[in-house]
């Protein structure tokens, strides 16, 4: 690093102090980053057009993350234009800065903890006194601000001429023009900051005048703040004083945390409050945020000029009319979603399936290539079927979120919760939640993903911890099975009955959870229906890039450990002394790790499954070759599961699950189902395809398929299947959803309620259903 | 009963009970305490006074209620207050903080005379033609030193008419109206014999009135700054409705804003053009609603509603929002033509 860049020093205890006056020198940070010139954080509303432009200004130099403690996602990205160094911190969307809601909160955190050297607000042109509101208030943590006019194209198109540089002198800072989808005045912004990272940018930031009222009261309240100056050294005075006339819960927190006087301060808080409420009679945030407005509106007009008085949402109105008809909105979200579904489900699914056969076929070319033993099994069942396992998902994830981010850089998202709110709100839930239930009706995991799209933090938790209860594309294949199996005249009914219980139990817990764990008022839904824009490519892939990464790198690595640790919990104890490639290709772990895929795809790799679920065989060659090899070993893979850890676990609760109807053999299938719903058939058939299997009439056993061994099973009745799809249904989700759950909700708390209710809600609907079901004759 | 029998702070006890009563179901005494910075005790021994006047219920220990008289003589202290104040903001151009303390001691001591001519004052300035177009405006510019001037609707001032546009604005007889109508009283045009009860009952310029009821011979059930009152059918044709108010135009400079609830915006019939007047909305809510431009003034116009008739949607200063129906009701406005 030059040593030239680093003579300017960034005053690191900038205050608003000196209204008007003053200014700082922008410049290089040597203390802790010192490879970084200047630290850029980049704000703005949502909608502005703040991602597009830190794409364009970022390139591919992204890195994204969580901030720390929470999970609004943290983008950061590095620009090294001509040696000079800048780092953007991408701050989350909001409206404003309140201690309300999380985003705002780590923005605002970020700004005071981290005091980037320069704050750059991108502000929709066409919408400029809101959006100025959110600027005022960074201008007010002390932080030099950079405004740009983004949507500058689609300001000029409505007749909005706005003098930038009268608008720049009225605030006291730059203000640049851009497209940030066109790359438009990118150019110029790139220049701005480099001339802020050598020092030659001086911003004479200028605090808002709240006028004589509350300028006093905010004095003295300043006054009283100083009262402990250790206190007084760590924050912003002028802010804080004005957070607390605004009666902000994040501020209070702060002087009742950390000010010596903390009682004091509060009783003068409140008494200024009380003040200004009988001066202007009304209350003293209302006031604060009407002072802003006044002040805003002010500035804007004296530098915009509409010249053709034409609003923006002429040709948004004249779609929406159409669009949120109350009737035929109806029809339109219906079919927008159906397409989105088709999209993820019907090229994802084939993809998946291939992903899923491509890696059977190589576990068990490994098998034969690799000489038998321990590293063998565990390289080819738990980390290569692991690897399958997580990628049999990252089609689905990959198309949803390219669809899901065309709804949303289009604009018909908000529209889509506009239309379903009143319905998902019944139940305590967001308009946007419909987007995760539907998803989830084919795949909880990509389901769980789509929750992002909802913003409150509460309205995203009830969502994730119900959809999976939904029937997904896993579950189905094994309450088919078993509604085929013992109510062959009615399968159809049995399964659209199960199906739909799915749905009235997942509202039914949302509505629950609504109405104990996430008690209280509910968020607000006030939310802008911004105007229809063409969504870019590279916006649409972008985001979905980042989602399959994060889906890869997050959950991934999760879902890989788990199947290691639940092929270990199947393979071990190894059963009779001779380890043989057959019992591992026999070992449902392999199919253990695959996702979501159909029965037959599941058991493509063990011919003696898919002979006792009774599907054909499709790797011929390849499996007949292995046949050989496994007829003259002793298959053993009864026993092995057995005695496995698995098997001991399934042994031991088995008295637990005794009063549902269920025995050893069905709760060691329904623990293997944690790595994927639909290996309990797959493990059940290993388990019955042996049990009475004389290894000389191998045939005959084999041509048996498992629905008809489990009818015949004297253990077996109506009433257990009837429980047993219920408890399928319902019961702890698969490793993958629980992975994501954890990833996306960022708590282990959540993730082992996740499991510890639905295992709850499970066995006790298990429960009445196999009793009632054995009241009316069917045990 | 008549003002002037009762001591000033007594007085001033009643005025807090009634804005307190505004905002809340009842009173407790610490509630008192706290508003007139007074100990508990001053509060107590007072609310013992106004007891034996049989103006408040004081038996409980903690809840206060007022009596039918002492509502009504609350309420014309509290009119005459929010009255003398508006005049002093807004036309002397007196700032909020010396308003409110003038107010305060010219209440108890203002005389009916005097009153009532202010009254003609306030009258006169806003509402008759011969006044010279916006000379309330430029008064208030001057002291505000505002650069822009404030838009004057003169034009539309035309009294004892009713001119309606999209029959929402232009002046008003009271008796013109239907029931579920609404505006601010502009002027009571009657002889002193009609004109002084009035006044005295607390019908002042400025004050919003929102009809309940008409009955058949003409006699109306009226609220009055949120307090129901009646009005014989020549009393309602003596006053005139200005249905929009001239007093807070949104301009950022504070002024009263009526205590009464007029209309929520969860009322407004799709279609309709809207100004906001205030959030009565709380918390989270209020503030997200802040930030998204429910700001006192900020006009807007309800879009659409869902098939179940909730959210629904509204354009508010350019830009679309979607809103659930029980947060527009937290959201006063009148309704304007677009």
């Amino acid at each position: 690093m030059p040593d030239h860049r680093h003579h300017h020093r960034k005053r690191r205890n900038h205050g608003f102090g000196m209204m008007g006056g003053g200014g700082w020198r922008l410049g290089s940070v040597t203390d802790d980053k010192a490879d970084v010139d200047l630290r850029v954080a980049l704000a703005g509303n949502p909608n502005a057009g703040k991602t597009s432009l830190f794409n364009a200004l970022t390139g591919q130099h992204q890195h994204i993350g969580n901030y720390p403690g929470v999970t609004v996602e943290k983008k950061v990205g590095r620009i090294d234009r001509d040696g000079v160094k800048i780092e953007i911190v991408d701050l989350p969307g909001t409206y404003s800065l309140s201690a309300y809601s999380l985003e705002e909160v780590v923005a605002r955190d970020f700004v005071l903890r981290e005091k980037p050297d320069l704050i750059v607000d991108v502000l929709d042109s066409t919408n400029l006194e809101r959006n100025l509101y959110l600027l005022l208030q960074f201008q007010e943590l002390g932080i030099p601000v950079l405004g740009v006019l983004n949507m500058s194209d689609e300001a000029e198109a409505l007749g909005l001429v706005i003098d930038e540089q009268q608008l720049g002198t009225i605030l006291g800072i730059p203000f640049v023009k851009t497209v940030g989808n066109k790359g438009k005045g990118v150019t110029e912004l790139m220049g701005l900051l480099v001339k802020a990272a050598n020092g030659e940018l001086n911003i004479n930031g200028r605090r808002i005048n709240y006028g004589r009222d509350l300028e006093k009261s905010r004095a003295e309240l300043v006054d009283e703040l100083k009262t402990d100056p250790d206190f007084a050294e760590l924050i912003n005075l002028d802010w804080l004083a004005i957070k607390l006339l605004e009666d902000d819960d994040d501020a209070v927190a702060k002087v009742e945390t950390g000010h010596a006087k903390a009682d004091h301060v509060i009783a003068v808080m409140e008494e200024k409050q009380q003040r200004i409420r009988k001066q202007f009679d009304e209350d003293a945030p209302v006031v604060v945020a009407e002072q802003r407005y006044a002040y805003i509106h002010g500035a804007v007009r004296e530098t915009v000029i509409n010249k053709e008085a034409k609003t923006r949402i002429d040709f948004t109105e004249m779609v929406d009319s159409i669009v949120l008809n109350r009737f035929a909105g109806l029809f339109i979200f219906f079919g927008v979603m159906y397409l989105i579904y088709q999209i993820t489900f019907t090229i994802g699914n084939p993809i998946s399936d291939l992903i899923d056969h491509g890696f059977g076929v190589l576990s068990m070319w490994l098998t034969l290539q690799l000489p038998p033993g321990i590293f063998t099994d565990m390289l080819v069942d738990g980390i290569i079927g692991g690897v399958g396992g997580v990628l049999v998902f990252l089609p689905l994830v990959v198309l949803l979120f390219l669809g899901l981010s065309l709804l949303e850089d289009s604009g018909y998202m908000a529209r889509a919760a506009f239309v379903m709110d009143r319905f998902f709100h019944l139940f305590g839930m967001h308009g946007r939640s419909f987007v995760p239930f539907m998803i989830a009706t084919g795949c909880a995991v990509p389901a769980i993903m789509s929750a992002r799209t909802l913003v409150n933090p509460r309205d995203r938790v009830i969502t994730v911890l119900v959809t999976p209860l939904l029937m997904c594309g896993a579950k189905s294949p094994v309450i088919a099975m078993l509604a085929a199996a013992f109510f062959p005249e009615h399968s159809g009914i049995i399964f659209w009955l199960v199906w739909f219980g799915g749905w009235l139990i997942a509202f039914t817990a949302a509505l629950t959870l609504r109405k104990t764990l996430f008690r209280g008022e509910a968020a607000p839904f006030v939310m802008e229906l911004p105007p229809y824009r063409r969504p870019t490519i590279r916006g649409a892939f972008g985001h979905m890039w980042e989602r399959s990464w994060m889906y890869l790198k997050k959950a991934g690595t999760f879902i890989l450990a788990a199947s290691i640790v639940i092929w270990f919990l199947l393979a071990f104890p190894r059963t009779g002394t001779e380890p043989t490639s057959g019992s591992v290709l026999d070992d449902p772990s392999l199919q253990a790790s695959t996702g979501l895929v159909e029965q037959g795809d599941l058991t493509d790799s063990d011919p003696r499954l898919q002979a006792s679920t009774g599907t054909t065989l499709d790797t011929g060659a390849l499996v007949d070759e292995g046949s050989a090899e496994h007829a003259s070993v002793a298959y053993n893979g009864n026993e092995q599961i057995r005695n496995s850890y698995a098997g001991r676990i399934g042994r031991f609760i088995e008295p637990v699950m005794k009063p549902v109807g269920f025995d050893w053999k069905i709760t060691v299938g329904l623990l293997s189902g944690f790595a994927a719903k639909e290996v309990i058939i797959s493990t059940m058939g290993i388990i019955y395809g042996i049990e009475d299997a004389d290894p000389d009439a191998e045939g005959a056993v084999e041509r048996t398929p498992l629905k008809e061994r489990l009818v015949e099973d004297p253990s077996y009745s109506p009433a257990t299947a009837l429980a047993l799809m219920f408890f399928v249904l319902l019961y702890v989700p698969c490793m993958a959803v629980m992975a994501v759950v954890w990833k996306e909700l960022g708590a282990w708390a959540w993730t082992l309620f996740l499991a510890v209710y639905t295992l709850a809600v499970s066995w006790t609907l298990a429960f009445l259903v196999y009793h009632t079901a054995v009241f009316f004759g069917l045990g | 009963m008549l003002i002037g029998r009762l001591t000033e702070s007594l007085e001033d006890y009643l005025e807090i009970m009634y804005r307190l009563l505004q905002t809340q179901r009842v009173v407790r005494v610490r509630d008192i305490a706290r508003e007139k910075n007074v100990k508990t005790s001053s509060v107590i021994s007072a609310l013992r006074r106004l007891d034996k006047e049989g103006l408040v219920n004081y038996k409980a220990r903690e809840y206060v209620d007022l009596t039918e008289n002492g509502r009504n003589l609350a309420f014309r202290i509290y009119q005459r207050h929010n009255f003398l104040k508006r005049f002093l903001v807004d036309f002397l151009q007196v700032d909020p903080e010396t308003a409110e303390k003038d107010a305060c001691s010219m209440e108890h001591a203002i005389s009916i005379t005097t009153l009532e001519r202010i009254a003609s004052m306030s009258e006169f300035l806003s509402y008759c033609p011969e006044v010279e177009t916006g000379i309330i405006d430029k008064f208030r510019d001057r002291w505000l030193n505002h650069l822009n001037t404030h838009e004057c609707h003169c034009d539309k001032r035309v009294e004892g008419e009713c001119h309606k546009h999209d029959g929402v604005e232009g002046i008003c007889r009271l008796a013109s109206l239907k029931e579920g109508d609404g505006g601010v009283i502009a002027r009571i045009v009657a002889d002193e014999a009609m004109r002084t009860p009035l006044i005295q009952r607390g019908v002042l310029p400025g004050a919003s009135l929102h009809v309940v009821d008409v009955n058949r011979s003409g006699e109306m059930t009226v609220r009055v700054a949120g307090e129901t009152m009646r009005f014989e059918k020549r009393q309602a044709e003596s006053v005139l409705v200005w249905s929009r108010d001239r007093w807070s135009d949104g301009n950022g400079i504070a002024t009263m804003s009526e205590p009464s609830v007029s209309r929520t915006l969860a009322d407004v019939t799709i279609g309709r053009s809207f100004r906001v007047r205030k959030l009565t909305a709380q918390g989270e809510i209020r503030q997200r609603m802040t930030e998204m431009g429910f700001i006192r003034g900020a006009k807007g116009r309800i879009l659409r509603e869902a098939l179940l008739r909730d959210p629904v949607e509204v354009e508010l200063s350019g830009s679309k929002l979607s809103l659930r129906r029980v947060e527009a009701a937290g959201v006063i406005v009148e309704e304007i033509s677009a």
